[in-house]
């Protein structure tokens, strides 16, 4: 069986970011942290369990990306997946979602893969558009959301789970080739191993420049980037951490929310 | 030809869903900026009923497509269906709502139409003729402002963004045509009903709930004992700690989990993601606590608390604690 599994590499969330207001999107600059998307590492991790049952699966590994993305195709070598290929994108400010669908369709096209697994959605951008789009581009049945799949590969089904609203799970079979798009909590990603990734770093990993792979005009476009509004008060509590707790408890006790 | 906007209903055992309505109060607005008339689009099996439901209180034309064996719904017959429907109707507009269907939709059937697609919009507006949506991103550390370039943009809503409105206007036509369609390569096999929520979460008046930033499973019983000072109160968390196991899914809180408003929402180590805020916007009272001074959590929370909260909570059980002792 070969697989192709699509990740993206997201600035971390946890540290403050920064904004661009020529891009109207946020500053890539080397001084966001970056790594794989959370999602995305549940896809790869379900590739690497498929492939701990049918042994002889091909895993391969794309990402839309500048230079610098080339760290999470190795993340993703190390976790157990078999090739990797980068396309280079050297692109700053918003990467419609459908660009990056085309380039990596255009990609998989001629590949036969059986199976192309992508997160539910990236923590930067947020749409959850890429995998299906691929998808429709390949002509494949598509499955969001996806929280349990079995493969019968002799009959060339997937049973697929797809969680829905309140948790429900809407029941699938479908046809291979097909693209299922992964929600976390389906697997526990693992940690990369360090042999394979001592491994992964000796190799080449093959470059192919997004623009020679075929020319996109993007659909829509950002107008504006800002910080959030306010849905509440938002008062900030200042002090020592005892001086804060006693305040929020005084807050608490004269809303009357201690009793 | 006058311009159309297209309305995909979700409708489940015939009724309709809920977000419907939603979808309603966003055409509304939409109707303002591009004075398109809307059509509500609908398919299914036994589809007159649930039809008729759907044209009361806005008075929107409803066009239902009754499609022979499609008892719910079936991404693939779905796709195909509403692409040759679209495409003779020639809407500028085709909107959704963000659920689990609208998501699995929209990007397809931007695809297939040759449209712009912007999910999870949370508002509209117009200047001088271009009209933009906006959205969240990054967590919801940011919010960006979209436009179109396309004849026809797909557009998918946020789940509680658009209160329900009801315009009281009378009903509009409702027209039901028929097309068979077989899925080839996709089986519906059914939906099977996910965990509930807690008990005790959906009754408690106070929530303490944890998220990743307690880092450990064992700092868990801080939280346990913070909840403890209150009475009525649970302890919830976010996503990442029912995946991992540390609470149970009926814990969860946010768009995939339980939809809760008690007195008052702790949250403990919680970036605030729109999927999250979406469960418990409607909380009375809302204590965030997060070493990130700009986590989006802040936004949504009348105080904040900028520290670690496994050295706050023992402070913050041991102030309480006075309280409870001087009353
Ligand atoms: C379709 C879909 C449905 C979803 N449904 C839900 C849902 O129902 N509920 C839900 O919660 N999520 C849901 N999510 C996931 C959601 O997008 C976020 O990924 C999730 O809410 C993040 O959880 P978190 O805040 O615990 O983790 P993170 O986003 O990682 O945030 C951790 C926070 O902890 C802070 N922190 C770190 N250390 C400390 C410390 N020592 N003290 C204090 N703060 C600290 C950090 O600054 C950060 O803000 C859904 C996602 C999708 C795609």
């Amino acid at each position: 069986m070969r697989i192709l599994l699509c990740i993206k590499e997201v600035p971390e969330t946890d540290a403050p970011i920064m904004l661009d207001q020529a891009s109207r999107w946020i500053r890539d600059n080397n001084l966001h942290c970056y790594r794989m998307n959370r999602f995305d590492e549940c896809a790869v991790e379900e590739a690497v369990l498929i492939k701990e049952k049918f042994p002889d699966s091909i895993l391969d590994v794309v990402t839309v990306g500048p230079k610098r993305a080339e760290k999470i195709l190795l993340r993703a070598l190390g976790m157990g997946v078999d090739n990797a290929t980068h396309i280079l994108s050297e692109h700053t400010g918003y990467l419609s979602p459908f660009i990056t669908a085309s380039w990596i369709a255009k990609f998989a096209s001629d590949k036969d893969y059986d199976l192309i697994l992508t997160g539910v959605i990236s923590e930067d951008n947020m749409q959850g558009q890429t995998g299906p789009m691929i998808a429709e581009l390949l002509s494949m049945p598509c499955a969001t959301s996806v929280i349990f799949e079995r493969i019968s590969y002799e009959e060339r089904l997937i049973y697929v789970e797809r969680e829905i609203e309140s948790g429900a799970r809407h029941c699938m079979k479908i046809l291979l080739p097909a693209l299922l798009t992964v929600q976390s909590g389906i697997n526990k990603p693992r940690y990369p191993s360090l042999s394979k990734t001592l491994r992964a770093k000796k190799l080449r990993i093959p470059v192919i420049c997004s623009d020679a792979l075929l020319k996109v005009e993007t659909r829509e476009r950002p107008e504006l980037i800002r910080h959030p509004s306010k849905s509440r008060q938002s008062l900030i509590l200042e002090g020592t951490l005892s001086e804060k707790a006693l305040e929020l408890a005084a807050i608490l006790d004269k809303k009357s929310l201690i009793k | 030809m006058e311009a159309t906007v297209a309305l995909i209903a979700e409708h489940f055992n015939g009724a309709l869903s809920p977000t419907f309505f939603e979808l309603i109060t966003f055409a509304n607005k939409l109707k303002i900026v591009t004075q398109a008339k809307p059509t509500i689009v609908m398919l299914g099996e036994e589809i007159e009923e649930v039809a008729n439901k759907a044209t009361h209180f806005n008075g929107f034309d409803v066009i239902a497509i009754e499609v022979p064996g499609l008892a719910s719904y079936n991404p693939e017959t779905y796709k195909a269906v509403l692409k040759s429907f679209l495409e003779e109707l020639k809407p500028s507009f085709v909107c959704l709502v963000q659920t689990s269907t609208g998501a699995d939709l929209a990007p397809a059937l931007s695809v297939k139409l040759g449209a712009a697609c912007i999910s999870s919009v949370q508002e509209i507006s117009s200047e001088s003729g271009r009209i933009t949506f906006l959205r969240s991103v990054l967590g919801g550390k940011a919010q960006a402002v979209f436009s179109a370039m396309t004849d026809i943009t797909v557009v998918s809503i946020q789940p509680g963004c658009f209160e329900r409105a009801d315009t009281g206007a009378c009903s509009g036509n409702v027209n039901v045509s028929r097309r068979a369609y077989r899925s080839l390569r996709i089986q519906d096999l059914g939906v099977r009903p996910g965990p509930g929520c807690d008990l005790l979460l959906s009754e408690a008046k106070v929530i303490i709930s944890a998220g990743r930033g307690i880092r450990q499973k064992q700092n868990l019983a801080l939280l346990f004992e913070l909840a403890a000072m209150f009475s009525r109160s649970a302890v919830g968390c976010t996503r990442p700690l029912s995946d991992s196991g540390w609470l149970n899914s009926g814990s969860q809180v946010g768009l995939s989990g339980a939809i809760v408003s008690p007195d008052l929402y702790v949250a403990c180590g919680i970036s605030g993601a729109q999927q999250h805020i979406a469960g418990m916007q409607g909380s009375g009272f809302v204590v965030a606590i997060n070493t990130d001074h700009y986590a989006p959590i802040f936004n949504h929370s009348d105080v904040c608390v900028v520290c670690d909260v496994i050295e706050f909570a023992p402070e913050l059980i041991k102030a309480i604690a006075k309280y409870r002792q001087v009353t």
